[in-house]
Order: C-alpha cells, then sequence, then structure tokens
C-alpha cells in the first residue's frame, strides 16, 4: 500500500500498525503535490482585503459617518449604508456580518491551512466551500436589494462582493482537488 | 461542476443587471384599497424644476414676508454649534413621503435651494392618499441630489409612503447618528419630539412645524402649481413662495449671506428680520 493509497482516516491506527506512528501523523499533515502554493496565499490576500473593506463599512456604521464615496447617479454609497436593507432585523448591521463573515474566511485560509492534510484539511475545505457559499448567495441577495429596493449602488460594498465572487471561484474551482489530495507528503 | 456553479452564479448578477436596465427601475403607482391607489413616483419633468427655479425676482418682492396667518416663520436658534459639511455650511431636511405637510414644505425648499444651486433627480408624486389632508402633489428626496458651491444640503426621507392605506409606510432611509441628534434634540426642544417635516439650517435656523396649510394645494397638479409661481396674488405663490423667502434668509444666515445677489434682496431681509436673525 502506497502512502497516497493509504485510507486518510483515521491515518493514526495505519501508522499504529506500522510502527511509525509518529512519521505517519507528521507526513498526514500536508496535502500533495496538486495543490498549488499560491491558492492559499490567494484566498489569504482576498480575504485580509475583504476584512479590511468590512471593517471600514462597519466603523461607518456605527460612528454614524458615511463613507467616502462618489454620490453621482445611481452611485451613492450614503444612500445604501443607511437604507433599511443596511440592517438585518432592523438591529443587526450587515457591514457586521461581513466582517464576522471575512473574519471566519481569514482564519480558514491562512495559508499553512491550505495545504493541511488530513481530516482537518478536508474539514477545513468543506468549511471553505459552505462559507463562499453562503457568502455568494449574500452578495445576490443584497446585489438585488442596491438594485431593486435601494436604487443605488456603494462602491464600497461592491468591493466585498467581488472579493467574495473571486473567493467563491478560487474555493469552488480548487474544492475537488482539495477533497482527494489528503495525506501525502509535501511537494 | 465547479466551473457550472460559478457560470450560474455570472448568471444569477447578469440577469439582474439586465432586468433593472431594460425597466426594473420604474416604481410606478402601487397597490389599490377600495379605489384608492398609492401615488406613482415618477421623474420630474425638467421643465417644472426650471420654473421652480427660475420664480421671477418680482414675484418674490411682490410676496416678500406674508401674513403670519398664512405662513409661520421658522425659528432662529442663536449660540449653537454650527452643522457643516466638508467646509461648508450644511442644512438637513427630514421628512417623509406620507407627510402632507412635507409635501408642501417641499415647494418652498425647492424653490429656495434653487437660489443658491442645482437640484438633480427629483421625482413626482403626492402625499400619502389616506391621510388627511390626502394627496398633496409634491417631490421626493429619496434619489435627488443638490449641488451648491455655498452650502450643503443633505435630504432624508426618514419614512415611505403609504403603500395600501393609512400607517401602511416603513422606513425608507436611515439617519446618522448625528442626523437623530439633531432631530430629537431640536425637535424636543421646541416641544414637539421628532416631527415632520424638519429642516435644521446649520443649527441656527430651524422649521420644526409646518410653515404653511398644505390643503392651499389640493387638487392641483405639480404643473398647474408651478404655473402659479408667477401671480403674487395667488395663496398658492404666496404660500411657497413666502415660505421659501424665509428659508432663503435662514440660508443666507449661514453662508456669509452668499451669493450677495440672493441674500441682498428686499424680501430675503425682511424675511431675516421677521425671523429675528441679526443683521
Amino acid at each position: 500500500m502506497t502512502d497516497i493509497d493509504r485510507p486518510a482516516s483515521p491515518p493514526v491506527e495505519v501508522a499504529d500498525e506500522d510502527g511509525y506512528q509518529e512519521a505517519w501523523e507528521e507526513e498526514a499533515e500536508w496535502r500533495g503535490p496538486g495543490i498549488r502554493r499560491w491558492w492559499g496565499w490567494a484566498a489569504f490576500v482576498l480575504s485580509v482585503a475583504g476584512f479590511g473593506d468590512s471593517l471600514y463599512l462597519t466603523v461607518e456604521h456605527f460612528t454614524g459617518s458615511v463613507p467616502i464615496c462618489a454620490a453621482t447617479g445611481i452611485i451613492d454609497c450614503t444612500k445604501v449604508t443607511t437604507s433599511p436593507q443596511s440592517e438585518v432585523f432592523g438591529i443587526f448591521p450587515v457591514s457586521l456580518l461581513g466582517l464576522l463573515f471575512f473574519t471566519g474566511m481569514l482564519a480558514v485560509n491562512l495559508p499553512p491551512l491550505w495545504r493541511r492534510g488530513g481530516e482537518l484539511g478536508r474539514w477545513l475545505s468543506w468549511a471553505r466551500l459552505a462559507m463562499v457559499v453562503v457568502g455568494i448567495g449574500m452578495v445576490i441577495y443584497l446585489i438585488s436589494a442596491e438594485l431593486f429596493s435601494i436604487k443605488a449602488i456603494c462602491l464600497w460594498c461592491t468591493g466585498v462582493h467581488i472579493v467574495t465572487f473571486l473567493l467563491f471561484v478560487l474555493v469552488v474551482a480548487t474544492f475537488p482537488t482539495m477533497v482527494s489530495s489528503v495525506g501525502v507528503e509535501p511537494d | 461542476m465547479a466551473f457550472a456553479a460559478i457560470v450560474v452564479v455570472v448568471l444569477v448578477v447578469a440577469v439582474l443587471v439586465v432586468v433593472k436596465v431594460t425597466g426594473g427601475s420604474g416604481s410606478g403607482s402601487g397597490t389599490c384599497l377600495n379605489g384608492v391607489c398609492a401615488p406613482p413616483v415618477t421623474p420630474a419633468p425638467a421643465s417644472l424644476v426650471s420654473e421652480l427655479a427660475s420664480v421671477p425676482a418680482s414675484v418674490e418682492q411682490a410676496v416678500g414676508v406674508p401674513s403670519s396667518s398664512l405662513v409661520v416663520a421658522p425659528t432662529y436658534v442663536p449660540g449653537q454649534q454650527p452643522l457643516t459639511s466638508g467646509g461648508k455650511p450644511e442644512a438637513l431636511f427630514i421628512g417623509a413621503e406620507f407627510c402632507p405637510y412635507c409635501a408642501a414644505e417641499r415647494w418652498a425648499m425647492i424653490v429656495a435651494f434653487s437660489r443658491f444651486g442645482t437640484f438633480s433627480g427629483l421625482d413626482e408624486t403626492t402625499s400619502s392618499p389616506w391621510d388627511d389632508p390626502s394627496a398633496i402633489p409634491t417631490f421626493t428626496f429619496h434619489y435627488a441630489t443638490y449641488s451648491s458651491s455655498v452650502v450643503d444640503f443633505t435630504m432624508v426621507e426618514y419614512e415611505s409612503n403609504d403603500t395600501h392605506g393609512l400607517g401602511t409606510r416603513h422606513q425608507l432611509q436611515r439617519l446618522t447618528t448625528q442626523q437623530n441628534d439633531l432631530w430629537s434634540t431640536y425637535d424636543s426642544k421646541f416641544g414637539e419630539p421628532e416631527g415632520f417635516p424638519f429642516l435644521d439650517m446649520g443649527n441656527k435656523v430651524i422649521v420644526y412645524s409646518p410653515s404653511y396649510n398644505p390643503e392651499v394645494l389640493s387638487g392641483y397638479t405639480q404643473q398647474a402649481i408651478a404655473a402659479q409661481l408667477t401671480n403674487p396674488k395667488s395663496a398658492i405663490t404666496q404660500s411657497i413662495v413666502g415660505t421659501a423667502n424665509y428659508i432663503t434668509a435662514g440660508i443666507c444666515s449661514i453662508t456669509g449671506q452668499q451669493p450677495g445677489s440672493v441674500c441682498s434682496a428686499s424680501a430675503v431681509t425682511a424675511a431675516a428680520k421677521a425671523i429675528g436673525i441679526p443683521s
């Protein structure tokens, strides 16, 4: 049985049989050569960008100030960030939801975690997928609210939408490789 | 599979944009109740906005300061922290689309502020057809913008129009903390907590109650009202232009009497004197 054929779960039990528990645990921490190192870094950079944008919008919300943004035609950040749709149930700011989302994305997108294998790596892959699916669903709702209810576009919010979409593309496109490449030696 | 998911997301967003661009932007007549329908909101014709921005100076002077039984003067509030925005003095309006008194006040505000700058994106509509007085012809500031070199004008339509009967309105625009504080501070100060309309000119001159009776506008179209504004003897003109003269005096008090051509007009100086603004 090669390392790649070796069942990913539970790796510790397999290692026990061979008497190489310590060595196998270390190998199982990392994914194989199918994983590109830049994926993790791209996800991390996007998460930082989304976190910064959301943090700015959240601070603006709680300080009662308005974002630095043009107000020409359909572009009007103030109209969007002060609209009823900017709060869930009238009390919970959407910007804070975004901040919590990107805090979570930052945590699961730390570059070393992208190359993490074993059960933890598999769990992280599924967590990223679930998060970006929820995130892109929220983005679609917010875009429709901007276009049809508020009738204005907020550039800062659009920045968050673009970052979320890019994360969605990255995570969805790499997901099959991520879940099928578990428990092999680092390249 | 992954590619399909991405394509689906792109298609959904594209459909939203296409629907918006090809006709999703209209906000026509709403629902009806017992034969009474929520008013449509349509772009105000440029000619109408232009008429309001060019009320003849002779009419402004002839109306001057109307009788207090017709128009109530705003209140001078000395010694407050000036309200500014982007280095310019700021005026803040808080109103609601359903509100008949706001409906009347907007006519005068558009006439007055057009003397200092330019509105764009004004829509015409009426106040709530279920309120009393009902269906006062007016505009909404919800999608409007205002530009001026001497004053910043922030317009907040706090609540929507009624949609299917009296009281069926919802919050339209959220107030910033500062706006909410100003509203509660100054409206409470005069014994009427957070009422409509509220117009704060630089924390110096404040409209905190209706300036004139909206019923004077009942039954007219926007075009018919604008057409009256060349006749200084009309009750409509005296109400709208008289209120506009007061508001103009309030704005002049925070712009350092700029522009001189507007602020030195005898009707404006008379209005300032009637308000009690020191010269």
